[in-house]
């Protein structure tokens, strides 16, 4: 965790009272704001910055739960389904209220008078009474256009009798037809039964002369049964699979995958290279950088457009020293020193406790130096004593234009390449290396090296897979090779034209 | 109907909830689910039947008299007890009614006696096997309007109950029941007769296969109810003596072939158990490869006392339904084919389009689907079978959804609204007659 102000005050040995305190924020002009229709208070209260909801506890037993309504008996009642055509009547249990809501609604009159003896006539499960609607062909119509010789007129009412009982469920239909032992396939009677629709159709209305809803049925009705055999067969192949053909599918399917994909990036590849290689092409006029004054606001934007180029570029590791013009300061190697110089149990703490919060290094100790007194670097800028850079290296100095407040441990200020497949994959790689993945001595130069050392994982992470990508297209060019020299022509040609055709739009524009 | 209240959470006790729903609209039905093993019956809309009856009967053959009525003793416990003469019989025979007489005192014991209602009062919806012929169909039509007086009535498939019951409109069912195993294509919730088959390995023939393995193996099958008392023991050589009751009479052989199968049902529970990958059951279980060492061991204590542990000898028997050729106890006739051979028959029957479909939704219910592990070694032997298409078993988690599955459907489906449409009144009856139930109810 990174220490709060108050830590920073203590390490700093500020009174903690020294600072002025914190105005209280203004309180806020609470605006009572409507709430808009629809909207649930809960769902309200979730939106605005309003204060939480408070629970006002009291202490008193809860509330009887309110039921709507007195309780109403309920009664058992006959009751007829007009899906029926026997008049079954059986009894259910009713509600004695809604039985009078029902009733008294008037949905039908002479009920009111025979009392509860029977209910409503819409029985509500009623309507889920429903059967497809069939064409049906009269005996003319079937002498005109439906005789076949394979099918007799018995046979077609049979099947269109079964195919009403089933509501065209196929399978269903196909199971149960059984005519004089006749063997006939669902693909049979789907055919027969298409055919039969079409000719009706057509014989009452020419294909000319459809609206479009029936013509749009007649096409539907169309049907290609040797088409249907082939595909089922189809079907089957597939669901006869041997385990080894199901992986090599499967095998397939990934490789497919993976070759579209790289060729993806393939092409995304050439055209972000194919835009850099186009100069940018003006756009707009130059009439506006043609006068002295024109031309100084160009050279002033294209300075500042080139320094914020290179600001970005310079956010260095914070292991490195930022580009500014003082050298070295004086001011905190020269607070060492003045530790080193005072008393020797004292100096040997202070000198360790100082560095220590001068480079944030956050160990056991830094609960030890913030109770240590900590020189000031003012009062003692006169007794310095210069340290060689052998010391500086002892003590484990280090100099710093601007620290950073809190405390931290330095492996975290580590400038580690942060792409996913690094941090996916280096753990593997440092074990390989036989280096362990947390410092155990993390000092400012270990953790440099340990930089240095990850960027360097980090591109041979890169050249690795570089370098599978370039076996992997060698590969499959051989295998086209290998296939026919005609083939890979071909292929390689496709791949030009690709890339030229995603070339051309950008030329365009 | 009434418009329900707005109301949050749940419904006070005053308000119907708004029956479009849940679809359901009872009508005070019973639903009756006769099976070789027991017959279940009860309240349709209930999740388990009230009362489950063992379908055996006792009954003491007077050879001068007729009518043996008076003398049927129906129940756990009248079949249960010692009574001289009194033989175990089955109104059952291959899945279905043999003995309409006894089959017709049964059900009404179940009703009247066990449920205490009328017959004449409520609806009744009974489940058959999909294999029932049309004469036995007509027969219990007859027995519900003219013995039962039922004011409307049904005949189900229990293959079409079970798929319901898992909430699925289309399915593979599986039922592995006491004297079948059985294999229905259900789609839309109509059983198809290409495709269905069955076979008679199942709870019975593991039975009778577990007394056979016992008796080659020397133990004694003396039943709780013929000993005075028991000392335990685990070597078969130096058995003690049996101590039998005396009750002055020898027992029938069938009795005690049921108090056996009683004890023989304990072992299929709790020491049972179904080797869970196709085609690697040892061929020779005296000569264990290396590899086969670890099996863990159960222990079972025998009516008599005797202890055995039992290591891959447990497997011998429920392995034999699938693979019929290890059995315990050679089968004579043809070798049938094991279960899961029956269900890739029964699935290259069906539309080359549906098969997909129906390895994606195989239900598995009945007693002996509970063996242990039996699921799993369906699910392997079927995925072996097909590697590329999804197969997945759905069997319900709780035991009695899935010993009752056929009854619990059949309770759904009676307690729907939109079923009461479906009824066979007692006028349609009187007017076509028992064939009423072939033109309703296919
Ligand atoms: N836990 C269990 N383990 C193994 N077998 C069991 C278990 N529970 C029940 N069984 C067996 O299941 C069989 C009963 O199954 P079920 O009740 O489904 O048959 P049934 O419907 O009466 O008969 P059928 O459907 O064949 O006419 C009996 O043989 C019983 O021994
Ligand atoms: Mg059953």
């Amino acid at each position: 965790m990174s220490g709060t102000v108050t830590d920073v005050r203590d390490v700093l040995g500020i009174d903690p009272g020294a600072l002025e305190p914190r105005q209280p924020p203004l309180k806020k002009q609470r605006t009572v704001e409507k709430r808009p229709d629809g909207i649930t208070r809960e769902l309200y209260a979730l939106l605005g910055e309003n204060a939480p909801p408070v629970a006002v506890v009291e202490h008193r037993f809860k509330d009887k739960p309110k039921f709507l309504g007195s309780v109403a008996p309920w009664r058992e009642q006959t009751f007829k389904n007009p899906a029926r055509k026997d008049g079954l009547e059986l009894k259910h249990w009713v509600r004695q209220s809604s039985l009078q809501e029902t009733s008294g609604g008037g949905i039908d009159g002479d009920q009111e008078g025979g009392g509860q003896q029977t209910l409503p006539l819409d029985y509500q499960f009623a309507k889920f009474n429903i059967s497809v609607n069939l064409l049906e062909y009269s005996d003319a119509e079937y002498d005109a256009v439906l005789k076949d010789d394979d099918w007799s007129r018995q046979e077609t009412d049979y099947l269109f009798r079964l195919i009403k009982e089933y509501d065209l469920r196929w399978v269903v239909i196909a199971d149960r037809f059984e005519f004089e032992g006749k063997d006939r396939t669902m693909e049979d009677l789907k055919a027969r039964y298409y055919s039969v629709c079409r000719n009706v159709m057509e014989m009452r209305t020419p294909v000319t002369m459809m609206s479009a809803e029936e013509g749009a049925l007649y096409s539907a009705m169309h049907y290609n049964k040797e088409q249907e055999v082939e595909r089922k067969r189809i079907v089957q192949m597939q669901l006869y699979r041997t385990p080894a053909e199901v992986e090599h599918e499967q095998h397939l399917i990934a490789e497919l995958r993976r070759i579209h994909d790289s060729h993806q990036q393939l092409l995304e590849e050439r055209e972000e290279l194919f835009n850099r290689l186009d100069y940018p092409q003006s756009t707009g006029s130059i009439a506006a950088y043609q006068g002295s004054q024109g031309l100084a606001t160009l050279a002033q934007n294209i300075l500042n457009t080139d320094r914020n180029k290179k600001r970005k570029s310079i956010v260095a590791p914070p292991g490195q020293p930022a580009e500014k013009e003082e050298p070295p300061a004086k001011a905190t190697p020269a607070a060492a020193a003045a530790a080193a110089a005072a008393s020797p149990a004292v100096s040997r703490q202070g000198s360790i406790a100082e560095p220590a919060r001068a480079h944030g290094h956050q160990r056991n100790e830094s609960t030890a130096s913030a109770s240590a007194p900590t020189p000031l670097k003012d009062k003692n800028k006169s007794n310095i004593k210069q340290l060689s850079k052998a010391e500086e290296a002892q003590y484990n100095l280090s100099h710093h234009e601007k620290l950073q407040p809190g405390v931290f441990f330095r492996t975290m200020k580590m400038n580690l390449p942060k792409a996913n497949s690094f941090i996916n994959k280096s753990p593997a790689i440092m074990a390989e290396l036989n280096i362990p993945q947390i410092l155990s001595m993390p000092t400012s130069k270990t953790c440099a090296k340990y930089e240095v050392l990850a960027k360097e994982i980090a591109a041979l992470m890169d050249i690795r897979k570089q370098l599978e990508k370039v076996e992997q297209e060698t590969r499959i060019f051989k295998t086209q090779e290998a296939m026919g020299g005609d083939r890979s022509k071909r292929s390689a040609s496709v791949l030009s034209d690709v890339s030229r055709s995603s070339k051309r739009p950008k030329k365009e524009k | 109907m009434a418009s329900t209240p707005q109301m949050s959470g749940v419904l006070p006790p005053t308000t119907k909830p708004a029956e479009l729903e849940y679809g359901g609209d009872e009508v005070s039905a019973l639903v009756l689910d006769p099976g070789t093993g027991t017959t279940r019956c009860g309240f349709a809309g209930e999740d388990t039947p009230k009362t489950c009856v063992p379908t055996s009967y006792g009954i003491v053959p007077d050879p001068e008299e007729q009518k043996y009525f008076g003398k049927l003793k129906i129940g756990e416990n009248p079949i249960n007890s010692v009574v001289e003469g009194m033989e175990i019989r089955n109104p059952m025979s291959e899945g279905i009614v043999e003995n309409w007489e006894v089959a017709t005192e049964i059900w009404r014991h179940c009703i009247e006696y066990r449920l205490s209602s009328r017959l004449e009062e409520h609806p009744l919806l009974v489940t058959e096997p999909i294999w029932n012929p049309l004469k036995k169909r007509e027969k219990t039509t007859e027995i519900v309007f003219e013995d039962f007086n039922a004011p409307a009535y049904f005949l189900v498939k229990s293959a079409v109950c079970e798929s319901f019951a898992n909430s699925k409109p289309s399915a593979l069912v599986v039922d592995m029941g006491h004297a079948y195993t059985s294999v229905t294509p259900v789609i839309d919730g109509i059983p198809l007769r290409k495709g269905s088959d069955r076979t008679t390995l199942a709870g019975q023939h593991l039975t009778n296969q577990l007394r056979h393995q016992f008796s080659e193996m020397g133990i004694r099958m003396a039943p709780w109810l013929t000993l005075k008392s028991k000392t335990t023991y685990t070597d078969l050589a130096a058995a003690p003596p049996l101590r039998t009751k005396d009750f002055g009479f020898q027992p029938h052989q069938s009795f005690l072939d049921l108090q056996q199968d009683r004890f023989i049902h304990e072992f299929k529970e709790c020491v049972s158990e179904t080797w869970p990958e196709a085609k690697t059951f040892p061929a020779d279980i005296n000569n264990l490869p290396d590899n086969f060492r670890g099996i863990a061991d159960k222990a079972f204590e025998f009516p008599d006392g005797y202890q055995r542990r039992f290591g891959i000898d447990r497997f011998l028997a429920p392995e034999s339904l699938f693979n019929p050729s290890v059995s315990p106890k050679a089968i004579t006739g043809d070798l049938p084919k094991g279960i899961a051979e029956m269900i890739k028959d029964s699935i290259d029957h069906l539309d080359a389009d549906i098969r997909a479909n129906m390895l994606n939704n195989i239900v598995v219910v009945g007693g002996t689907s509970l063996l242990y592990r039996i699921n799993e070694r369906l699910n392997h032997e079927l995925m072996t079978m097909y590697p590329g298409p999804r197969v997945k078993i759905h069997s319900p988690g709780q035991i009695p959804e899935r010993k009752y599955s056929a009854w619990l459907g059949g309770s759904i489906l009676a307690s729907c609204g939109a079923f009461h449409q479906l009824w066979i009144s007692k006028q349609e009856y009187d007017e076509v007659g028992a064939n009423i139930i072939e033109r309703r109810a296919k």
